[in-house]
């Protein structure tokens, strides 16, 4: 079977622009997270993560006109550009175009600003795909909380069948008030800055943000990271509430061991989906238990970025693969004492260790899980 | 009977309902989405409390998926592979206008496309994978080359398939059974035809 792996990659959100900002702020312990001005809906306030189109402006008018695009239009080309201006085997004709989100443009919902159809996720692909002239439709994956993941393994699997060379997977969500109005009526947000498997959890915080990776059939000189395999199931359980004994997400952990052949104790680190949800964290920590993965070095990234929906699970991935070639766990942010019921092993400090493969989960409303797999792979010199 | 007609597939559009064997059900008039689903679903018989819950889109899909299942075994490990064109747009518009008012986290949880393949893995005891794929217009390759993948990695042992649109209160709905991957082969090429047929 052929392999695929992880090549350039890019992260657009309020922590910075591009990979190495954004893992530097990470390092630095800061959050993307911050409590925003009090509204009419809002009178407390509420903490997210929050992208000021100025700044994207910034950027973006030494690539494109400003006017032309929608805000997450722009972040997702920002992030592609920053992919592509990497990566000499991007081709037009042979790379495909893979984009994940849940909501895509919804703030035009109530705005003139563009042409109608511009809400539609489709035509929202067909312009970014536009932008960089790729010949190849685009294909978007919306698929709840693990469309992010979901586009990886569409991207890598159609490589592997040789659908296309190579890919770029693009993800990316707003916060939109349509988002907010909709966590708020689930009260779901978190009063404060969301506290991944802690204690004193409350619920989530939403951020913004955008991620592209070019996924690629050829290896090459330098050490690379490879996705190996990834499995979605679903839980058959409840539409909007994560199943109680984590049976899904467990599934998804015993099928992708048995059909990679990789054991629980191989696996060196783990990035969680960690949403900071009373049942969803406890769901997760059932899970891992029951697949034997307590020992096993993990982390919420929410804490930094917030829940960024369609993109959470692709700007995670994108971190574990940086962790994995840089041999370094990443702190779980406001993490501080265990609020699930079976014991963890929650990264609290930063640690340089030796790792080699690491598990990614993500689970959705819907009932989705998914599960997948990376392993870095020796430098050829 | 042509060839063709050994795809199993369910039909919803212009209220009608047709299956690779004929016209199974329709109304007189033309009626909006979600009274025409409610009609099938007393027209057929079904009882199942959480269908009334549902928004248009899973009303559409869980008919489909309760017609085909009685020609054929959906299981735990029966894939879908589902897409459409305008997402979860209709219910996201009965959102929006309720974010006016009262918020309502019933209608916000069917703001996602996918929904439905909980509410199908929840009726069916279905455990296997999930993915939901928007194209502009029906794309039946894209859905088989992707189930031809789950069935070779041996991800799924079967295949549901399904367009399920609903755009302005017009439904289209087209889903269809892939038995393995034999089937799969035979049934490239054919899809569009059959979608396209004004069913008799």
């Amino acid at each position: 079977m052929q392999q695929v792996y992880l090549k350039s990659d890019s992260i657009i959100s309020p922590l910075g622009f591009g990979t190495m900002a954004n893992l530097r702020e990470l390092r630095l312990q800061n959050s993307a997270l911050k409590l925003q001005k009090p509204t009419s809906k809002y009178p407390a306030g509420y903490y997210a993560g929050m992208l000021d189109e100025e700044i994207i402006d910034r950027s973006f008018s030494l690539i494109g006109n400003c006017e032309d695009y929608t805000k997450l239009e722009k972040m997702l080309i920002l992030a592609i550009k920053d992919v592509v201006d990497k990566e000499e085997r991007v081709d037009s004709l042979s790379t495909g175009l893979v984009i994940a989100t849940t909501k895509g443009n919804i703030d035009l919902l109530n705005s003139n600003k563009f042409a109608k159809e511009r809400v539609e996720l489709w035509k929202m692909a067909q312009v970014v795909a536009d932008f960089f002239g790729f010949k190849n439709k685009p294909i978007v994956v919306s698929n709840a909380c693990i469309s992010g993941g979901l586009a990886i393994k569409t991207a890598a699997d159609f490589i592997k069948y040789g659908k296309f060379d190579s890919a770029i997977v693009a993800a990316g969500d707003l916060v939109s008030d349509f988002v907010l109005s909709g966590f708020q009526s689930f009260q779901a947000m978190s009063a404060k800055a969301c506290k991944p498997f802690d204690a004193e959890r409350n619920g989530i915080s939403l951020g913004e943000a955008a991620a592209a990776v070019f996924i690629d059939g050829q290896t090459s000189q330098e050490q690379n990271v490879e996705f190996i395999h990834a499995v979605t199931t679903n839980d058959a359980n409840h539409i909007s509430g994560p199943s109680r004994d984590g049976e899904g997400l467990y599934q998804a952990i015993s099928r992708l061991e048995h059909f990679t052949g990789i054991t629980s104790e191989e696996i060196d680190a783990i990035s969680a989906h960690g949403t900071a949800t009373i049942y969803n964290d406890e769901m997760e920590a059932i899970a891992f238990n029951r697949s034997n993965l307590n020992d096993i070095p993990m982390h919420s990234l929410k804490g930094y970025f917030g829940h960024a929906l369609g993109a959470s699970a692709l700007i995670e991935s994108i971190m574990l693969k940086h962790s994995l070639l840089n041999n370094e766990l990443i702190i779980s942010k406001n993490f501080e004492s265990s609020g699930v019921s079976a014991s963890l092993n929650i990264t609290t400090e930063a640690t340089q260790k030796k790792l080699n493969i690491a598990l990614k989960t993500a689970s959705g409303f819907g009932g989705c899980n998914i599960a997948m797999l990376f392993r870095k792979t020796k430098a050829h010199v | 009977m042509s060839e063709d007609q050994s795809i199993k597939f369910i039909k919803i559009k212009d209220n009608r309902i047709t299956s690779s064997e004929g016209l199974l059900f329709k109304t007189e008039d033309k009626l909006e989405s979600i009274k025409f689903m409610s009609q099938a679903y007393k027209f057929f018989g079904i009882n199942y409390s959480k269908f009334f819950k549902m928004d248009g889109l899973s009303k559409a899909g869980f008919i489909a998926a309760e017609l085909l299942s009685e020609k054929i075994q959906l299981e735990k490990n029966t894939g879908l592979i589902f897409s459409n064109s305008s997402s979860s747009q209709d219910t996201d518009l009965r959102f929006q206008e309720s974010m006016q008012n009262f918020a309502s986290p019933s209608v916000f949880v069917y703001t996602l496309p996918n929904i439905v393949l909980g509410e199908i893995s929840i009726r069916h005891s279905i455990q296997s994978e999930n993915a939901f794929f928007i194209t502009e217009k029906f794309d039946p390759e894209l859905m088989l080359d992707y189930a031809e993948i789950q069935l070779k990695n041996l991800a799924c042992e079967n295949v549901l398939c399904g367009w399920l649109n609903l755009h302005n209160n017009e439904y289209d709905v087209f889903l269809w059974h892939v038995a393995d991957l034999e089937d799969l082969q035979s049934q490239r090429g054919q899809l569009p035809k059959i979608y396209a047929t004004t069913n008799e």
